[in-house]
């Protein structure tokens, strides 16, 4: 059964900024805050992100990876690639009706 | 920014799971004062919502295992055996306590009070090692303890008032809102409100007997609805935190002011709510526009690399750079302790002066923040952190406590509590130096009480008795030496048995 927004709890947002950042290869903490910063112009915290890290991985949207040292990568799952899809359609459906309101009739 | 002391706010479980690598995060990143406010978010969301445990992934079946899943039962052991050392120590000094208060009777029950101070930090120990329906059990089990004491000291001075049932009526308002979030009866800001609305009904009850209270319960309702309105603000990220905090300097201090106005329009005390919230809201004004941040990460920057230039070049391992590190950190976390408390020191004494007193009061608050200014120095610059800290504890109680015997009159009681922490410091020491360390600790104790009955002695006006009891603590070392190695032995037995038997679960 499809996962709905709703399931990703109230650090909805930073979740879907760790997705789209996983989306582009497996990456640790430091590597995601970095990525998001540029991507989306957002500082994620680490509370933040761990937060969220954590109840992604929990509903197996993400998956831990082999530590490298202390520093472990997270990859994205096949449930995770999903979902972010899912969501991603959802808001470009919304920004396409958000512009063609704004073009001038 | 040191942050990786705030990772103990995350529960056990969050931690075995994630803690390596967010320590790792934190040493890698460079931090901000507001990232503080995050972690210790993110540890209350941990706590309250728990997505950590029973973790179960899709297309990764198991959790990651530990590294060493023998380090987690060592480390468990090990906790398990400093609360047992710590429970031993109390119920030996308990029971010599009341036989000295026996064979000195004289209609005084002093040993409970001093039992019952043994038993605070002892239970607060017991729920950090047992933990029990998490915030509820570590504040309702060290409140009832407390409690107990001050019915106990209720019963015995003052008979004639009962006291003691507002302390517990006050200690309740926090058990209550623990409970009621630790058992899932309601969220924590619902829980937040109705320890509110307690605190609130006690001051109307509190009224029958001083009438003036029942302002204080309105001015504790608009506190609470204030606080709870910011929250839900923050909640819902239209705030941010400074925002927050500036509604709430606004709404106390009005409120603060009505209520003074109302209540006591001849005595103004308004003037110190408001000098004491500025202080923390024009702190809270210089992290918000990084005037405290720029500073920090630079000065850790260059500390970091004054003190890798001191080490040869090849000696720069990966747990040399680490300690490197962690000491830059430790000491920055001192300036900041020392600015804040200079900062306190000022507002205080301003406090002090409007008040119109010729009383000094600010010597025992800027007094007890030095003697913590000390400890923290200690470990921050000491060789051995743990005892520098605990030495220059020593030295700050005692010449605090120096300092109230001569301000009151002097009847040099000091130098009993001085001397019995001397002995605790004498155990520390034994116990870095010496190994077996425990041997060390009891030696070091055992030796400190020969300096100790001599200043007896001396201090009693005795007539040098002291040596017959130094001969008896030097031959029950000789003789008690081979039985304590012994029982050390059968520790190792048992800490070997129960690290098999936690690994085997």
């Amino acid at each position: 059964m499809a996962r709905s927004k709703s399931d990703l709890g109230s650090f909805t947002e930073p979740a879907l900024l760790i997705l789209v950042s996983l989306a582009a290869g497996p990456k640790h903490g430091y590597a995601m805050m970095d990525d998001i910063s540029r991507i989306a112009e957002v500082k994620i915290g680490p509370g933040t992100l761990y937060g969220a890290l954590a109840r992604l991985e929990q509903r197996g949207y993400i998956r831990p990876l082999e530590a490298d040292d202390r520093r472990r990568p997270y990859q994205i799952t096949a449930a995770g690639s999903a979902v972010l899809r899912e969501q991603l359609s959802a808001m470009e459906s919304f920004a396409n009706t958000g512009l063609a309101r704004l073009r001038p009739t | 920014m040191n942050s990786t002391w705030i990772l103990k706010l995350y529960p056990d479980h969050w931690r075995s799971r994630y803690e390596p690598e967010f320590r790792a995060l934190l040493e890698e990143a460079p931090m901000s004062f507001m990232d503080l406010f995050d972690i210790a978010f993110g540890a209350i969301d941990a706590h309250i919502r728990p997505s950590t445990e029973g973790l179960v992934t899709e297309g990764n079946p198991q959790p990651p295992a530990a590294p060493d899943p023998d380090a987690a039962a060592r480390r468990q052991v090990r906790l398990l055996k400093f609360f047992w050392m710590h429970a031993g120590l109390v119920a030996l000094i308990s029971v010599v306590l009341l036989l000295i208060n026996a064979l000195t009777w004289d209609g005084m029950v002093w040993s409970a009070i001093a039992i019952c101070g043994l038993a605070i930090p002892l239970s607060i120990h017991a729920m950090v090692t047992f933990p029990w329906r998490g915030y509820f059990g570590a504040l309702a089990v060290p409140l009832g303890v407390i409690n107990l004491g001050l019915i106990g000291l209720n019963l015995w001075v003052n008979t004639n008032s009962p006291w003691s049932l507002w302390t517990i009526s006050a200690s309740l308002v926090p058990v209550i809102g623990a409970g009621l979030v630790s058992f899932k009866v309601t969220s924590p800001q619902r829980a937040f409100g109705i320890s509110g609305v307690v605190v609130a009904l006690l001051c109307v009850v509190a009224s029958i007997f001083e009438p003036e209270l029942l302002f204080h319960a309105v001015f504790e309702l608009g506190i609470v609805a204030a606080v709870l309105y910011a929250w839900e603000q923050l909640r819902r990220s239209k705030w941010t935190l400074f925002a927050a905090h500036g509604f709430l300097f606004a709404a106390v201090n009005v409120l603060a002011l009505v209520l003074n106005l109302v209540s006591e329009p001849d005595t103004l005390w308004f003037q110190y709510v408001l000098a004491a919230s500025s202080l923390f809201l024009a702190v809270h004004a210089m992290v918000r526009f990084g005037l405290l941040e720029s500073y920090d990460a630079n000065w850790e920057e260059a500390k970091v690399a004054r003190l890798i230039s001191r080490i040869r070049e090849s000696a720069v391992t990966d747990e040399v750079q680490r300690r490197i590190f962690r000491t830059a950190r430790i000491q920055r976390s001192f300036w900041m302790h020392l600015f804040f408390a200079t900062v306190g020191a000022l507002d205080l004494a301003i406090i002090n002066m409007l008040s119109g007193t010729d009383r000094p009061w600010l010597v025992w608050p800027i007094g007890v923040w030095l003697v913590m200014l000390g400890v923290h120095a200690g470990y921050a610059f000491g060789p051995n952190r743990w005892l520098s800290a605990n030495l220059m504890f020593w030295i700050g109680t005692s010449l605090g406590l120096v300092a109230i015997d001569t301000w009151e009159p002097a009847t040099r009681w000091w130098f009993w509590p001085v001397a019995a922490y001397g002995m605790v410091i004498a155990a520390h020491l034994g116990w870095v130096i010496v190994r077996p360390r425990w041997y060390g600790a009891v030696l070091g104790s055992a030796l400190s009480m020969i300096p100790f009955l001599v200043m007896t002695d001396r201090v009693t006006g005795g007539s040098a008795w002291w040596y017959w009891p130094t001969i008896g603590i030097v031959a029950v070392i000789a003789l008690v030496t081979p039985f304590a190695f012994n029982v050390l032995q059968r520790i190792s037995q048992w800490e070997s048995r129960k690290v098999a038997s936690i690994s085997r679960k």
